[in-house]
């Protein structure tokens, strides 16, 4: 038991250095040189020796600059007396120059940067027109190089392909989430429609914020229970054409609400209709399979998980990227420890009491 | 050690279920169970009675056939569990009255029919097939205060040994039908003579009680060899390292089997209070 985890835990592990290896291969063979992205990572030369960083793409800025208190820190010193002109937005200023040297898709570039407080931009160093001669820059996307070497092989960083925007965050976050719904089943006894359900509300509780999100999801899903309970169910039509109609009322209902008010957009809207078509037909599914206060029950117990993992979603969400990487590997590892638990559930200690009490010895 | 003592002393949870089911019971073989109605000719097939099958409606046409139905009969998903929209049916002039006395009209049925065969209540396919099966009833030994509908006497099976039983008895609120989870109530069966062990269930109020029921003290299940014979045969054409098998004693005290179950409930527990895993190391340990 102990050791089919470990060797599932070492056959994931494999598969993913495997996709990970192929990825990067992948990434190597369609790359070509000379493209920039908007963000770039690139090394600078300073007299401790390399320092490695991320720094913005501009086309639109004809300078390099760096924050000045980044190139302090470093040791690399304005050289007395020379300033440039650059035109901003508050008119003409001068500014302290700096000597730099530094490695951009294995090319050295020797330039004259500008010292700035850049401490509320994202990158401490952005890097102008006046550096970029010989290179393309596709601004929609980042990450395309890498600073030291044009030509060897190099290992993607995963975190570099999604987790700089923060759809890429929410990526990551999902099978993350998933596992906690499949914790919450296995250990727990904790139920819920599903995996896809909770995981999905709470992604988009994260999104819209919860209390509209909340809103949202309370208007879909009274109005689609309404739907079928009022007018579905006397109609009497079969179960597929039935939610066919619901998903046709909420779209009707939502864009009625959206021309009236502009609270909601259809839009936001998108994935909460979505579920609740979902949730919908599975609660009135297992209203027939089990009682109405159990399907209630277990829609209920849906939701308080959706709420549960948006919280811990909204707590991944600001951590760094080393931090998320690390979630996803443990839950890989607890969906597979709890996978192979075949001890008692949580709700199960409650179902089976009295046994306890005469068997324990 | 510890833990193997730890798992000993307790219940059967659904974890191990699940997991004893993953590991030696065959899907293709829980496939087989799930068919009813193939499942049903295969025991006939090696000597063991069930209840006849009249009519298996494939599709809508073949509702045209509901008007021609016979008096008394029992209409359910092929692939159903837990009772989930089975109905014990008999006509009164043109209306269908089932045990809680609910009446349906024709139209009413083949709504119902159509439900089946949408797969309504076959859990996650998408269409099954309807069984229009002979109705049975119950040997008087089986009639206690309020008969309703069919009692049945369901034997858990590990490894084709059966290892608990429990007599499970319809109320008013199942409609007929003695699943547990459709509100029937058990009684637990002690396994070597067949007499009633514990008495419960799960009830809501204003339910009969099962004391209300009215077992009498000296009950012993009658044929209760044979319907243990009956479930070891069956567990074994199944191939299926747990079963619930579902045995009937009908009008003429002949023990017929309903069906067998390839993931059997572990409510048994609670109705015997006992742990089905004490059990099951008895079986390993012979
Ligand atoms: N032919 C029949 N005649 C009389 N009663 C029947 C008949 N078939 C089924 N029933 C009643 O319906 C109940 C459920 O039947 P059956 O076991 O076939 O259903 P199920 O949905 O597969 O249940 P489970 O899987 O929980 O055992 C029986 O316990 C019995 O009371």
């Amino acid at each position: 038991m102990f050791k089919r985890t470990l060797w599932g835990i070492a056959v994931v592990f494999i598969v993913v250095v495997l996709l990970w290896l192929g990825l990067s291969w992948v990434a190597q063979v369609l790359r070509q040189p000379g493209i920039l992205g908007s963000y770039e990572r690139v090394i600078l030369h300073t007299p401790s020796g390399g320092f490695e960083l991320t720094a913005t793409v501009d086309t639109g800025a004809d300078l390099t600059s760096i924050d000045r208190e980044l190139a302090l820190s470093l040791g690399l010193a304005p050289e007395p007396g020379v300033t440039r002109r650059i035109i901003t937005e508050i008119g003409v200023v001068e500014r302290q120059a700096v000597r730099l040297r530094f490695q951009l898709d294995g090319r050295e570039i020797t330039s004259e940067a500008t010292l700035a407080d850049r401490t509320a931009f994202t990158n401490r160093m952005l890097v102008g027109k006046a550096d970029l001669s010989g290179f393309v820059v596709d601004s929609s996307r980042q990450f395309l190089t890498r600073p030291a070497d044009a030509g060897t092989f190099y290992f993607v960083d995963p975190g570099a392909l999604l987790g700089t925007s923060r759809l890429g965050r929410i990526i990551i976050m999902l099978p993350v989430l998933a596992s906690i719904v499949v914790l919450l089943r296995l250990l727990a006894g904790i139920r819920t429609y599903g995996v896809f359900a909770p995981t999905i509300i709470a992604i988009t509780l994260m999104d819209l914020g919860v209390l509209p999100g909340a809103a949202i999801y309370l208007f879909t899903v009274v109005a689609g229970m309404a739907t079928k309970v009022l007018i579905l169910n006397r109609l009497r039509l079969p179960r597929i054409a039935e939610f066919a109609l619901v998903m046709s009322v909420l779209v009707a209902l939502l864009s009625a609400v959206t021309a009236l008010s502009g609270f909601i957009s259809i839009q936001t809207a998108f994935f909460p209709l979505i579920v609740t078509t979902h949730l919908v037909e599975q609660t009135s599914r297992s209203v027939e399979e089990h009682t109405f206060s159990e399907a209630l029950l277990l829609l209920g117990s849906t939701i308080a998980v959706a709420l549960l993992l948006a919280g811990a979603g909204s707590l991944l969400l600001g951590q760094s990227l080393a931090v998320l990487w690390t979630a996803f590997a443990g839950s890989i590892v607890a969906t597979l420890v709890a996978g192979n638990y075949l001890g008692l559930r949580l709700s199960e200690f409650i179902r089976f009491k009295f046994l306890r009490r005469t068997h324990v010895h | 050690m510890f833990i193997d003592r730890f798992f000993r002393c307790q219940p059967l949870g659904l974890n191990y279920r699940n997991f004893v089911i993953r590991e030696q019971s065959p899907a293709g073989l829980l496939q087989r169970v799930r068919d009813k109605n193939s499942f049903k000719r295969i025991m006939r097939e090696h000597g063991v009675a069930t209840p006849e099958t009249y009519e298996l409606i494939h599709d809508f046409l073949d509702m045209s056939l509901v008007g021609a139905f016979p008096k008394e009969f029992v209409l359910k998903p092929n692939r159903g569990s837990g009772g989930k929209g089975i109905i014990l049916f008999e006509r009164q002039g043109d209306a269908f009255v089932n045990p809680a006395g609910d009446r349906y009209k024709l139209k009413a049925v083949e709504r119902h029919i159509r439900r089946i065969l949408d797969g309504d209540f076959s859990g996650h396919i998408a269409c099954d097939l309807a069984i229009i099966e002979e109705r049975v009833y119950p040997s008087e030994k089986l009639r206690f205060k309020d008969a309703l509908g069919m009692p049945d006497i369901r034997i858990f099976c590990f490894h084709f040994e059966p290892v608990m039983a429990m007599l499970r008895y319809p109320t008013r609120k199942s409609k007929g039908r003695s699943n547990l989870t459709a509100g029937g109530v058990g009684i637990g069966l002690e396994l070597s003579r067949g007499t009633p062990t514990y008495i419960h269930a799960k009830w809501a109020a204003g339910e009969p009680r099962p004391e209300t029921i009215g077992i009498p003290e000296s009950f012993a299940m009658p044929k209760w060899e044979e319907m243990k014979e009956t479930a070891r045969t069956c567990s074994r054409l199944s191939g299926l390292a747990l079963t619930g098998v579902d045995i009937i004693l009908d009008a003429a005290e002949q023990v017929r089997v309903l069906e067998v179950n390839g993931r059997p409930g572990l409510e048994i527990q609670n109705i015997n209070e006992d742990s089905l895993l004490k059990r099951f190391n008895h079986i390993l340990e012979q």
